[in-house]
C-alpha cells in the first residue's frame, strides 16, 4: 500500500530536473533566470496539486503564467498609482 | 497464563489460568481441512467449527476451525505447516501472531490495571470485571519502583562487557543504596538482595536492554554465577535475549528496536527505548495498557502503531472478525484519472512569508479521528458492496460508505477520541497540578494513537488497513478545510497559512480583529462542517520562515511567534529539532524570548540589537570553551547499517571511532557526536559523546559558524542585514577588540 503518484512538491522536483538539460544549454545568467522562473512555481504548489492534471507540467505552467500575469498585473497598477500621483502634482 | 495481580492489601499474588491461545483455519471447502488438522493435531488440544467473520470486507460469517494451541510458543510454525501443505490461498491463517498475552485479555474482557474480582476454580481463572476502561478517572493499586543505574569502572574511553561493576546504584522512593563494598560477585548478590527486600513492581533503567541489564548478565557469567543473578519475582535467573534487536522505517527515518529483557512479576521499563513512558510517563503508559489492552511491559516499549494494532484486535475479537495472519486485501482499482484525483494528502496552502501580526489561529480538534469517525470511514466501509447508493459519499470522488454497519476502525478510535476530548476538559479544569500533569498525559497519548489512525490506514503491515480509507480521509479534509477557508473569506479574513487541521488567519481590514469575530467564525465552521474547532488565539506577531536553499520560497512547517497571552509557538526551527545540540536550542530560545517580549513586529524589530549581544555572549562561551561537551553533542539515528556508509562525514566519523572502541551499532540507533576538528583529518572531524575525555576539545570555530546561523535564521525577518554571514564580521571585529 502507501501512495502510487508522487506528491505534486516532488513529482515537480522530477519536472525540474527533466529540464535540466535546456538550463545547461543556457548562457550563465540566463540560467539564474531560469531557475527564478521555475521557483515561481513552487509559490502555487497547492493549487497544482488541487488541478489533478495528468502532465504535471501543465499545474507547473499554470502557476509560473499565473504569477507572471499577477506580477503584470501589480505593476501595472503601481505605474498607474504613479501616473494618478504625477498627473496630482 | 501467569497472570500477576496486586490485592487491596497491596500484596503481589501469582495465579495460574489453565488457558493456551488459539489459531483459525479457513478453506473455500472446510472438509478440505481435514489432512491438515490430521496432520498437525498433535500440536492442538482441541479443534472445533466454529462461525467467525473471515475477512473484513465480509457481511455474512464462515464456518472455520478454531484450533486451540498446545504451545503457544509455536504458533507460527504450525501455521507455516498448514499454510504449506495446499497453493497459497488454499488454507487460509488466522491469529497466528497475536500475542498469547494480549489474546487472553480479549478473550477475557479485561486490561491491564483493571479493578476485578478474580476466582480459581480448579485450574482455571474466573474474571468479575469492576472496571471500565471508558473511565478516566479509576482507581489504582499502590505500586512501588526501583530505579537500578551502574557505574562502569571502565578501563577504556567505553565501557564494555569486560570491565568490572563499580558501583551499583539503586534509587527507590526517597532512599538512595550504592552497592560498592566487597569484591564484584558480592556486588552482584546485594544486587539480588537489595531487589528481594524491596520488591518493586517497577524497574527503571536506562539502556536496560541493550546495555544495563546484557552487562550484569555477563559480569555474572564472568564468575560463573548466571543463575544467581535472580532479580524477577518468578526467582529465574536472568537471561539475555535470544533474538537480536531489528531496525525498521518508520515516518522517513530508520529506527532501532532492541530485544527487550524481561522480568517477570515486574515490568522493567528502559526509559530510553520506552515510547509511552517517555512521552507520557506513567499515566501515560498505565492509559495505554489500559485502553489498548497490551501487558504494561510490552505497552512500554511498543510502537504506537503496536498498540494501534491491539486496539482494533480487541475490536475485531468483540465483533468475531478474524485477524489475519497475512492480509491480502488490495486496493480498489481505479482508473488513471480517479488515481490522480483520490492520490493525494490533506490540505496545504503554502505560508505568506515574513513576520505578521494579528494573525488567528484555528485547530480542528482530532480532525483525522474524527473524520473516520463521522464519516464512517474503514478498510470494509468505502466502497462497500452493500451501500452502492449511500449518501454518505466521499467528497471530489464519490465514493460510497457503508450506512449499514460500522467500521472496525470506527470502532476503535471510539474511545480514543472521546478520552481524548475528555482528558482536555479535565485538564482544562483541573485545580491541582498533579492532577493538570495526570489529564495531559492521558490526552498526550491518545492524541498519539489518534495521529498514528490515520496512517495505519495505508500502512501495508496493517492487518485491517486499505489505501482507499486513507485517501478518503484526505479527501474528507480537504474539503473540510476548503469550506472552513471559504467561510473564513466571506468574513474578511486572508489565508496566510494552512495545514491539513490548522488554519492561521488574518482579517483583510487594518483594524483589529474582536474576539468576538473569532468566535463567531469558529462557531459558523464547527456548525457547517460538523467537526469541532477550537480557537488557539492571536498571535502579537508570527513569522513564517522561507526555505533555507532558496529564500523566495515558503516552508509549511517553519515558524514562530508570540500569542496575545504571551504563549509561545516555535515549529521547525533548530530549537525543536531532535539532532540540535542542547546548548544551541536553548540559546535560540533565549533570543526566540526576547523577541516575544515585544507586542508588534516593529518592536520586535527593536530588540534585534539585544539578540545579537546573546549571539556574541554564546559565542565568546564557545570560544573559551566554557561550554560542556554534553551540551554540544548533536544527535543523530543511524540511517542504514555502517558497513553501508560510503562517503566520509562527521556523523560517520563518529560512528567508526565508537566501533573501533568495539561498540556493535545497528541502523537506527541512537549516536551523539561533538564535531572536534570539522576541516581535519577524517578520524579526528568528530568523536562520540561516549567516548569523550579530557583530551578531547570541541571545534569552537565550527561550533560559532553554526550558531551564527541558527541565530541569524530567527533574526533575519526582523532585520535582513543580520545574516549568517554579518553575524559572524561582527564577532570576528568584536574579537580584535578585547573581551569584556
Amino acid at each position: 500500500m502507501g501512495r502510487t503518484t508522487p506528491s505534486f512538491r516532488i513529482a515537480e522536483a522530477q519536472e525540474i530536473a527533466e529540464w535540466s538539460a535546456f538550463r545547461a544549454a543556457l548562457p550563465k545568467h540566463d540560467r539564474a533566470v531560469f531557475d527564478d522562473m521555475l521557483g515561481t512555481a513552487r509559490l502555487y504548489l497547492s493549487a497544482s496539486s488541487a488541478a489533478t492534471r495528468p502532465s504535471r507540467f501543465e499545474g507547473m505552467g499554470m502557476a509560473i503564467i499565473f504569477h507572471h500575469y499577477k506580477m503584470l498585473a501589480r505593476s501595472l497598477l503601481h505605474v498607474s498609482e504613479l501616473g494618478q500621483k504625477g498627473d496630482g502634482k | 497464563m501467569v497472570v500477576w495481580f496486586k490485592g487491596e492489601d497491596g500484596r503481589t499474588h501469582r495465579l495460574v489460568d489453565r488457558w493456551s491461545p488459539s489459531v483459525f483455519i479457513a478453506a473455500d471447502d472446510i472438509s478440505e481441512l481435514a489432512v491438515p488438522l490430521r496432520v498437525a493435531s498433535s500440536d492442538f488440544v482441541l479443534t472445533r467449527e466454529v462461525s467467525k467473520f473471515e475477512r473484513i470486507t465480509d457481511t455474512a460469517m464462515s464456518t472455520v476451525v478454531e484450533a486451540r494451541l498446545r504451545d503457544a510458543r509455536r504458533a507460527k510454525q504450525v501455521a507455516s505447516r498448514i499454510e504449506t501443505m495446499g497453493p497459497f490461498g488454499a488454507f487460509r491463517l488466522y491469529n497466528v501472531d497475536i500475542p498469547p498475552n494480549q489474546s487472553y485479555l480479549y478473550e477475557h474482557g479485561v486490561f491491564p490495571l483493571a479493578y476485578c474480582e478474580v476466582t480459581q476454580t480448579g485450574d482455571e481463572l474466573q474474571w468479575k470485571l469492576l472496571d471500565d476502561e471508558t473511565a478516566c478517572e479509576y482507581p489504582l493499586p499502590r505500586m512501588t519502583s526501583l530505579k537500578v543505574d551502574v557505574e562502569v569502572a571502565k578501563l577504556g574511553r567505553i565501557p564494555r562487557f569486560t570491565d568490572m561493576v563499580g558501583k551499583i546504584i539503586l534509587a527507590h522512593e526517597r532512599e538512595k543504596i550504592v552497592i560498592s563494598e566487597g569484591d564484584e560477585p558480592d556486588r552482584l548478590l546485594s544486587l539480588v538482595r537489595e531487589m528481594r527486600r524491596i520488591d518493586p513492581d517497577f524497574v527503571l533503567t536506562k539502556d536496560g536492554d541493550t546495555f544495563l541489564l546484557p552487562y550484569l548478565i555477563k559480569r555474572a557469567e564472568a564468575h560463573g554465577m548466571a543463575g544467581q543473578l535472580r532479580l524477577d519475582r518468578d526467582e529465574n535467573a536472568l537471561r539475555l535475549p535470544t533474538k537480536d534487536g531489528t531496525s525498521y522505517f518508520s515516518y522517513g527515518k530508520i529506527l532501532y528496536k532492541p530485544s527487550s529483557i524481561k522480568l517477570y512479576g515486574r515490568i522493567h521499563i528502559d526509559v530510553n527505548s520506552s515510547f509511552a513512558y517517555g512521552e507520557a510517563g506513567f499515566a501515560g503508559l498505565f492509559e495505554l495498557s489500559r485502553v489498548c489492552r497490551m501487558p504494561m511491559h510490552t505497552a512500554s516499549r511498543a510502537s504506537i502503531g503496536k498498540a494501534l494494532s491491539s486496539l482494533q484486535f480487541y475490536h475485531a475479537s468483540r465483533s468475531e472478525l478474524l485477524v489475519p495472519w497475512k492480509p491480502t486485501l488490495s486496493e480498489v482499482v481505479k482508473d488513471r484519472r480517479e488515481l490522480l484525483v483520490a492520490d493525494r494528502g490533506g490540505f496545504i496552502f503554502e505560508p505568506i512569508m515574513g513576520v505578521c501580526e494579528g494573525v488567528g489561529e484555528f485547530d480542528f480538534s482530532s480532525l483525522y479521528p474524527n473524520i473516520m469517525l463521522r464519516k464512517n470511514i474503514s478498510a470494509e466501509t468505502v466502497k462497500c458492496r452493500c451501500c452502492l447508493d449511500s449518501k454518505n459519499r466521499v467528497p471530489e470522488l464519490g465514493w460510497n460508505v457503508c450506512e449499514r454497519r460500522k467500521g472496525l476502525v470506527p470502532k476503535a478510535m471510539e474511545i480514543v477520541v472521546m478520552k481524548r476530548r475528555r482528558y482536555k476538559e479535565l485538564k482544562a479544569a483541573a485545580k491541582h497540578i498533579s492532577n493538570y500533569e495526570r489529564y495531559d498525559a492521558c490526552q498526550e497519548i491518545m492524541k498519539w494513537l489518534g495521529v498514528c489512525s490515520f496512517g495505519y490506514l495505508g500502512y501495508n503491515n496493517a492487518k485491517f488497513g486499505r489505501i482507499d480509507a486513507h485517501i478518503a480521509v484526505c479527501a474528507w479534509d480537504r474539503k473540510i478545510l476548503v469550506d472552513a477557508m471559504r467561510m473564513a473569506e466571506a468574513r474578511g479574513f486572508r489565508l496566510m497559512h494552512g495545514i491539513v487541521d490548522s488554519l492561521w488567519l488574518k482579517k483583510k481590514d487594518e483594524k483589529p480583529t474582536e474576539h468576538r469575530e473569532y468566535q463567531q467564525l469558529r462557531s459558523e465552521i464547527e456548525e457547517r462542517t460538523g467537526f469541532p474547532l477550537s480557537f488557539e488565539g492571536e498571535y502579537k506577531w508570527i513569522v513564517f520562515l522561507p526555505s533555507r536553499e532558496n529564500p523566495a520560497i515558503p516552508v509549511l512547517n517553519r515558524y514562530f511567534g508570540v500569542r496575545m497571552d504571551g504563549q509561545l509557538k516555535v515549529r521547525g526551527v533548530e530549537a525543536r529539532r531532535h539532532d540540535t545540540p542542547p546548548s544551541f536550542k536553548e540559546w535560540q530560545m533565549e533570543i526566540i524570548r526576547l523577541l516575544a517580549q515585544a507586542d508588534s513586529k516593529a518592536g520586535a524589530a527593536s530588540k534585534v540589537p539585544d539578540c545579537v549581544a546573546v549571539f556574541l555572549r554564546c559565542a565568546e562561551s564557545l570560544e573559551r570553551h566554557e561550554v560542556p561537551a554534553a551540551e554540544l553533542a548533536f544527535t543523530t539515528n543511524l540511517s542504514k547499517d555502517p558497513s553501508e556508509y560510503r562517503v566520509s562525514t562527521v556523523q560517520s566519523t563518529a560512528m567508526r571511532t565508537l566501533e573501533g572502541e568495539g561498540v556493535k551499532l545497528h541502523a537506527g540507533e541512537g549516536m551523539r557526536y561533538v564535531i572536534t576538528d570539522y576541516k581535519g583529518r577524517d578520524s579526528r572531524r568528530a568523536t562520540p559523546l561516549d567516548a569523550w575525555d579530557g583530551r578531547s576539545s570541541y571545534d569552537a570555530a565550527r561550533y560559532i559558524e553554526l550558531l551564527a546561523r541558527t541565530c541569524a535564521s530567527i533574526l533575519e525577518p526582523f532585520d535582513p542585514e543580520c545574516t549568517e554571514t554579518r553575524l559572524l564580521s561582527m564577532y570576528r571585529s568584536r574579537k580584535s577588540a578585547p573581551l569584556s
